[in-house]
């Protein structure tokens, strides 16, 4: 072929394969057989710390991890002397893949119209080239929990891996709980103002009323998953297939947990009388005041989401209620995790949890409680959560402790493929860095 | 009938009623449930710590920083480097010494500051605290309204600031319109009186918008009601000129008058003054350069536009206030001195902010750039210190860097400089005591100084910890798990 | 009218005569107050004495004054008389300000696109708009008004004020003054610029300025207007020139702390005559007032305590638990004690219903503000002298000496005490005879809701518990404000506040909190009130109940 035409033609591949960098859910070519991080501070998080230690990462599984392991013949090496290697953070609540621009209608997929959704699956409306997505990714967070918010029952909330081509293939529970928020008042001033009184007891009617249509709905459910039952075990007789109702199945059953978004004292005992009587699994989620009921909640071994602690507390409360009462339950005993209820605030995630370690949150718990307890509580800690042979390769190598600001990412693998560092935030920061200065 | 102890100095009311239990060493469980069997003999209980009791409607002043040392802690001065081991003596309110070697006089009010930090008192350069409102939006230029006239003392806002070691917010109207008012720089002193909150002194400021809040284009109008001018960026633009524009002539205008009055001669009328309009006198001041200019603006060419503005009418934007694409642009903003109050790494939630990026702060600043970060929230106020970190994070910053991102680069935005934002001999002694270095996770403020008075302190402060503690003795119980305490926090 | 001895039919038939001819008179002619305790406010008490009304003026005071042979004559033995108390904050006979923008009457109403000015009217008259209604007047009176200043009771410029007499049939022709004042406020408009407070005080202040130079450009123009343009006419700049001046007063409507600060600000910087109306957290800002050298009116519609400035201070504080209510309580006697501190800051201040308390509501109040240290006699100054003088009627009104327009009431009892009981009114020389509602009902206080019903339980309790280890002595003081009541009980453990205090029909319920050497207990009450009388159980916590019962001290 002539030169130029060769030339030509080069460019043209060129023109048509498209960059790198644009494709947000890229993956390197395929890996070497096997990648080893070697010489590193392993923290598996349920072990002590290993230093000096190696993990070999394989076919999207952990391997090998610890003191003593072999690096495999043909394996990629990364050297990991002064660096540190912990499990991939999980986010017990956010709105991955569901929310882009806030200002944009058509971008948000967070709320419903009406107030029971019960059959609405999170999963399917994930964005898998959300620009959000990989910013979050390349802070350490690998893992999350995606849902709508809202109304009643928003629907079943989904745990995605940050990285795939299509939400099935991120999704790793498709329905990883039912979110249920308790009724609660929605506006209007606590102390005094116009109304005062009355639009106090008009608010707590109001609830009562919310209170007594959530309970019915879930009288109504419990009715149609026992028929349900009835008949599949060949009892005569048809049932009219309402989706809303199939979707509550297997939460009557205790199959799915609920997600209970909850505040006040009064919301959770609200929630775990509804557990009770409808012999439901749940998991608290917020719970700013669970610290009231902390001892109850260990003893019936309630797990808590906690967070956002990027929040404020009322004026009425001490000033550090919102960062402190995650250490007093973890104190006492319940299991919890952290959320950032957020898209764009998720790589934030570790320092949310921070901050509560600056105010009674054991650093080491701290940890547990973006990794392993997570993982825990959603029902995946056989895969998930921890650097144990077996375990999915969810794995990040940082410069230092994950909960410091200051510490930086150099390596993230989600199932065994490196994630690469070229997401918005870093092309933006390239093209500019490289305009010269006049 | 529960049995009675014995107890030394029988109260009757207490034998009457019955005794309490109270059993020292067992805390009680948290969450408030029926009460058990017969409680145990009673104890001597320890008493509580004396409340020195306030009267209702006041807070606790602080007695007045006359001569008060900190001594033996990591000093972080932001200008001139790390000090360990250092102590900080105060005099009337200002710093007196600050070293390694320095006496401590007799009768100082010694503050013990072994394993501490001590860094200056975090300047929040951009806040809406305090003030019972906040944008004037009903007109698109609003220059004659301020502040100052609608500050309030009490917020729990104020409060929540000084836990997390800020003494210096700059006060805005906010981003409902082109021109919105005049702003104000408060020092955080609680519990005084709005008179006493002013830092005397600071640069006079205006409001400036740009951009989607001033458009409005991210809400829907009233029903029956027009929309306001501008909907585009052009037309802000247009504003801003015909508003200055105006400035102008009104200067021409008083500048006349003044001529005419120190010609008059005896025996002719004088002549009447113009006009005058509040709306236009500070825009004459910053014609002037009496006056500060703070822009509210996101994206690069209204930055780029605005600059054009102030160099056609002859002043200098002071700073933009987010200017979170300012990264694009940092030559200019450089040329033009023009500093960034920005965000540490906030963004998408509306499209201006689509292109912002948390290395914004960094890259300014390698171009040169004066640039601080700001909360804009009372929430994010309180945790700035976390916020500057994140600069390390992203882009590289150095600790020092990002240590001045909210210190001594904010004080040069707002014209304190002289008076604030680093820990130097003959600066106002306002200062944020922390129990790590502010940076690492796990710390948090312990105390917070303004002038040398102690305004937050976290021994007295009313913390979940000693809720939780006022619960459990109010709330007596026998047998039981023993948990253990929630109160045995670090 | 001459004082001769005509038939009655005859004298009335004079008197609606004189009524349609000419000058405001009296309807039911002369009359003598006689052997009545006269409490004159300004020349002491007269112990025995008799007031002479006539052309419904006082003719005569004095301990040896004759009864006019053609007066009538009332026997007022065992009676008080004093002058009528006078509310500088009422918007009686306008319309309550309307939510969506609307005209005052007469006014072209604007339409919904324009902007509307409601509260932007300087040049409002008042007494062009009177139509009050008869329960309204009625109800000030029948507490012992009896005469009112009248403003639209929202805004940044009101309007200008009239006093007027609360007769009934009122109508423009007995307004006593007009105007009165210029009324200020620190309220926005409606849908349009001044949408906040900042707006608002730019807006006043930007129109002083304009004011003032209208007033300098109009005597310029008056004085050779060739060869000078013509100024604008502006009917609003216009009526603010005098006020500029310091020629018409102001009566700024400023409530907090900071409120007040900002109006006395805006009085200095334009040398305006401005007295602050409300101030009902004057004891904040004494200072400020002292300096002023003016006085101020003083609403006595308490605040809430969480409304107050510096409620929110807690949030810096640790408190004790369930400390609220003692706190709510402490703040309350703080808040009913203003005017007692402007009293002892020597500020000298009327006081005033605030606009919103209905009359016997406002009395109430008044005995509060007394009950926390406001000396009797300078309350009830407050309520006449002071408010003539802050009025400029001080020589026509708040006093009973001669010339003066005859406004009085007779009461039984001596004014502003518990057992005081108003049995006439005197507005203009017309005597008003008031039915005395049911003994023991207080006007029925905001946001409660038993009514006469409600159990009353203020004042002294003995009150003793019987436990198993032997009865238990207390003396409990208390003070009611409709269903809630507050106070203390005093015992060997010492004096512990009363919480939660709340009546429900004829229950009663509170609980105390009793410290034991860093422990506590809290202790519930709850018992059936009948009359002087209470039984029921106090809840010991762990350790059971106990009956008690209480008896109220006379």
């Amino acid at each position: 072929m002539k030169r130029s035409l060769r030339i030509a033609a080069a460019a043209l591949v060129v023109a048509l394969v498209p960059p790198a960098h644009l494709v947000a859910q890229q993956t390197v070519a395929q890996p070497a057989a096997a990648v080893a991080i070697r010489n590193a501070t392993i923290v598996p998080v349920v072990g002590p710390r290993v230093t000096g230690g190696t993990i070999v990462l394989r076919n999207g599984l952990i391997e090998a991890v610890g003191a003593n392991v072999t690096v495999p013949a043909g394996a990629q090496v990364i050297d990991g002397t002064g660096l540190f290697v912990y499990p991939g953070l999980i986010d017990s609540g956010t709105r991955l893949g569901l929310t882009e621009i806030g200002s944009v209608p058509g971008g948000e997929d967070t709320q419903e119209l009406g107030d029971f959704n019960p059959h609405n699956d999170a999963l399917s409306a994930v964005n898998p080239s959300s620009e959000i997505i990989p910013t979050v990714r390349v802070n350490g967070v690998t893992t999350a929990i995606t849902s709508a918010r809202g109304g009643v029952i928003a629907g079943q909330a989904a745990l995605i891996d940050l990285m795939g081509w299509t939400p099935q293939e991120m999704g790793v529970l498709p329905r990883a709980g039912m979110v249920i928020t308790f009724p609660r008042i929605r506006s209007g001033r606590r102390f005094g103002g116009e109304g005062g009184q009355q639009g106090a007891e008009a608010q707590a009617e109001e609830v009562n009323r919310q209170t007594r249509a959530l309970r019915t709905y879930l009288t109504n459910a419990k009715a149609y998953a026992e028929i349900k039952a009835r008949l599949a075990a060949g009892a005569p007789g048809t049932q009219e297939v309402s989706l809303p109702m199939e979707a509550m199945v297997p939460v009557m059953r205790g199959e799915s947990p609920v997600i209970f978004e909850v505040e006040t004292a009064e919301q959770i005992r609200g929630a775990l009388a509804i557990a009770d009587s409808f012999r439901l699994r749940i998991i608290l989620r917020g719970a700013r005041f669970g610290w009231q009921l902390a001892d109850t909640l260990a003893a019936r071994r309630i797990p808590v989401i906690v967070g956002p602690t990027v929040s404020s507390p009322d004026d009425r409360d001490p000033y550090d209620a919102i960062y402190a009462y995650p250490g007093v339950l973890a104190r006492a005993g319940v299991k919890i995790a952290f959320q950032t209820d957020n898209a764009s605030d998720s790589r934030n995630l570790a320092y949310n949890a921070a901050l509560s370690t600056a105010y009674g949150l054991d650093p080491e718990e701290a940890l547990r409680s973006v990794t392993i307890n997570a993982a825990q509580i959603w029902g995946v800690a056989d895969r998930y959560g921890s650097l144990e042979v077996g375990k999915v390769a969810n794995v990040i190598v940082t410069t230092g402790d994950p909960l410091d600001a200051r510490t930086q990412m150099r390596h993230i693998f989600i199932r065994g493929q490196a994630v690469p560092f070229t997401d918005r935030h870093d092309r933006l920061y390239q093209q500019f860095r490289a305009r010269p200065r006049s | 009938m529960p049995t009675l102890g014995r107890r030394s100095g029988a109260l009757s009311l207490a034998v009457a009623l019955g005794a309490l239990s109270a059993h020292a060493g067992t805390p009680a469980r948290v969450d408030a449930q029926v009460p058990a069997q017969a409680p145990p003999a009673l104890q001597a209980a320890a008493t509580p710590p004396q409340q020195t009791s306030v009267p209702p409607l006041q807070a606790p002043i602080p007695p007045a920083g006359r001569l008060v040392a900190i001594t033996n802690a990591t000093v972080l001065t932001a200008s001139h480097g790390t000090i360990e081991r250092g102590t900080i003596l105060i005099r009337d309110g200002r710093i007196a010494e600050v070293g390694t070697n320095v006496q401590v006089p007799a009768g100082a009010q010694v503050i013990d500051g072994t394993g501490k930090y001590v860094m200056p008192g975090i300047i929040d350069s951009h806040a809406h605290t305090g003030i019972e409102a906040v944008n004037e939006g009903s007109n698109s230029v609003t220059s004659e309204v301020r502040v100052e006239d609608v500050l309030r003392q009490d917020g729990g806002g104020i409060y929540r600031e000084l836990a997390g070691g800020v003494t210096t917010i700059q006060v805005y109207h906010g981003s409902a319109n082109t021109i919105g008012g005049q702003s104000s720089t408060l020092k955080l002193r609680y519990g005084l009186p709005v008179d006493s909150l002013y830092f005397q002194g600071a640069p006079l400021g205006l409001k400036f918008a740009l951009g989607e809040n001033v458009r409005q284009t991210n809400y829907q109008p009233q029903p029956g009601q027009p929309r306001r001018y501008p909907l585009t960026r052009m037309g802000v633009e247009e504003v801003l000129r015909d508003a200055f524009t105006r400035a102008q002539a009104y200067r021409r205008e008083w500048q006349a008058y003044e001529t005419a009055r120190r010609a008059v001669r005896r025996g002719q009328p004088e002549p009447l003054p113009p006009r005058r309009d509040l709306q236009l006198d500070p825009l004459v001041e910053i014609l002037e350069g009496r006056r500060l200019a703070h822009v509210h603006a996101y994206r690069a060419e209204e930055m780029l536009m605005m600059m054009g503005v102030a160099r056609d009418f002859g002043f200098r934007v002071a700073s933009f206030e987010h200017g979170l694409e300012g990264y694009k642009i940092g030559n200019e903003l450089a040329a033009a001195g023009t500093g960034v109050s920005t965000f540490s790494d906030f963004w998408a939630y509306k499209l201006e902010a689509w292109d912002a990026i948390p290395q914004n702060a960094a890259l300014m600043a390698e171009r040169g750039v004066v640039v601080s970060i700001n909360s804009d929230s009372d929430e994010r106020s309180r945790r700035l210190y976390q916020e500057a970190a994140k600069t390390v994070h992203y882009g590289g910053a150095s600790e020092e860097e990002a240590l001045r991102m909210i210190t001594l680069n904010p004080a040069r935005q707002l014209g304190i400089e002289g008076r604030t934002g680093s820990i130097d001999v003959g600066k106002d002694a306002d200062l944020a005591i922390f129990n790590g270095h502010p940076f690492a996770p796990g710390s948090r403020v312990e105390k917070t100084l303004i002038d040398g008075r102690v305004f937050f302190d976290r021994d007295r402060a009313p913390t979940l910890e000693n809720l939780i503690e006022q619960m459990r003795r109010q709330q007596p119980r026998q047998g039981g798990r023993p948990v253990t305490s929630a109160g045995g926090a670090q | 009218m001459r004082s001769l001895p005509v038939s009655r039919t005859s004298s009335i038939l004079l008197a609606s005569l004189a009524i349609l001819a000419g000058p405001v008179a009296a309807q039911d002619g002369p009359w003598a107050l006689t052997n009545a305790r006269i409490n004159t406010v300004t020349r002491g008490v007269i112990e025995r004495g008799t007031i002479v009304i006539r052309d419904g003026l006082i003719a005569a005071v004095g301990p040896d004054v004759a009864a006019p042979a053609d007066a009538r004559v009332l026997d007022l033995t065992g009676r008080t008389v004093f002058p009528a108390f006078i509310d500088l904050t009422s918007s009686i006979g306008l319309p309550s300000t309307p939510a969506a923008p609307a005209g005052r009457p007469g006014a072209a109403a604007a339409a919904t696109s324009e902007p509307a000015n409601v509260g932007l009217e300087p040049d409002r008259i008042v007494a062009d708009e009177l139509r009050p209604s008869a329960s309204d007047v009625q109800a000030a009176r029948d507490a012992g008004f009896g005469a009112v200043l009248t403003a639209p009771s929202r805004g940044a410029f009101r309007g200008l004020s009239a006093l007027v007499p609360l007769r009934d049939s009122l109508a423009g022709r007995h307004v006593i003054r007009s105007p009165v004042a210029l009324h200020m406020g620190f309220q926005s408009a409606q849908g349009r610029y001044p949408g906040t407070l900042m707006g608002v005080i730019a807006y006043e202040r930007q129109a002083f300025y304009d004011a003032r130079r209208q007033g300098q450009v109009l005597e310029r123009y008056r004085a050779s207007p060739r060869g000078m343009e013509r100024p604008a006419y502006d009917a609003r700049l216009n009526a603010l020139i005098p006020v500029v001046r310091g020629e018409l007063p102001v009566l700024f409507a400023a409530s907090s702390e900071n409120e007040i600060r900002r109006a006395l600000a805006m009085g200095r910087e334009f040398n305006l005559a401005l007295t602050v109306v409300g101030a009902a957290e004057g004891f904040r800002a004494l200072d400020a007032l002292q300096v002023s050298r003016r006085p101020v009116v003083v609403s006595v519609d308490f605040p809430r305590p969480t409304e107050v400035t510096g409620w929110t201070f807690r949030a810096g504080q640790r408190l004790p638990l369930n400390d609220s209510a003692s706190a709510d309580s402490a703040a309350r006697r703080v808040i009913e004690g203003n005017a007692a501190a402007l009293n002892r800051a020597g500020i000298r201040f009327a006081l005033a219903s605030g606009g919103s308390l209905r009359g016997a509501e406002v009395v109430t109040n008044v005995r509060k503000a007394i009950a926390a240290g406001l000396p009797r006699d300078v309350a009830l100054e407050a309520l006449t002298i002071r408010p003539a003088e802050i009025a400029g009627v001080a020589e026509q009104l708040g006093s009973i000496e001669v010339g003066k327009i005859a406004h009085l009431v007779v009461a039984e009892g001596e004014p502003l005490t518990d057992s005081a009981k108003v049995r006439a009114v005197f507005v203009d020389g017309v005597r008003y005879e008031v039915v005395a509602p049911a003994a023991g009902a207080r006007g029925g206080a905001r946001g409660g809701g038993a009514g006469a019903a409600a159990a009353q339980v203020a004042g002294t309790w003995s009150v003793t518990v019987n436990t198993p280890q032997g009865s238990q002595s207390m003396t409990m003081t208390l003070t009611q404000d409709g269903t809630a009541f507050s106070g203390t009980m005093n015992s060997e453990m010492g004096t512990l506040p009363v919480a939660e205090g709340q009546i429900s029909g004829n229950s009663a319920s509170w609980s105390i909190t009793v410290p034991m050497g860093g422990q506590s207990m809290t202790v519930n009450f709850r018992g059936d009130v009948e009359g002087n009388r209470m039984r029921g159980t106090a809840e010991l916590g762990a350790f059971g109940s106990a009956p008690f019962t209480a008896e109220k001290n006379p």
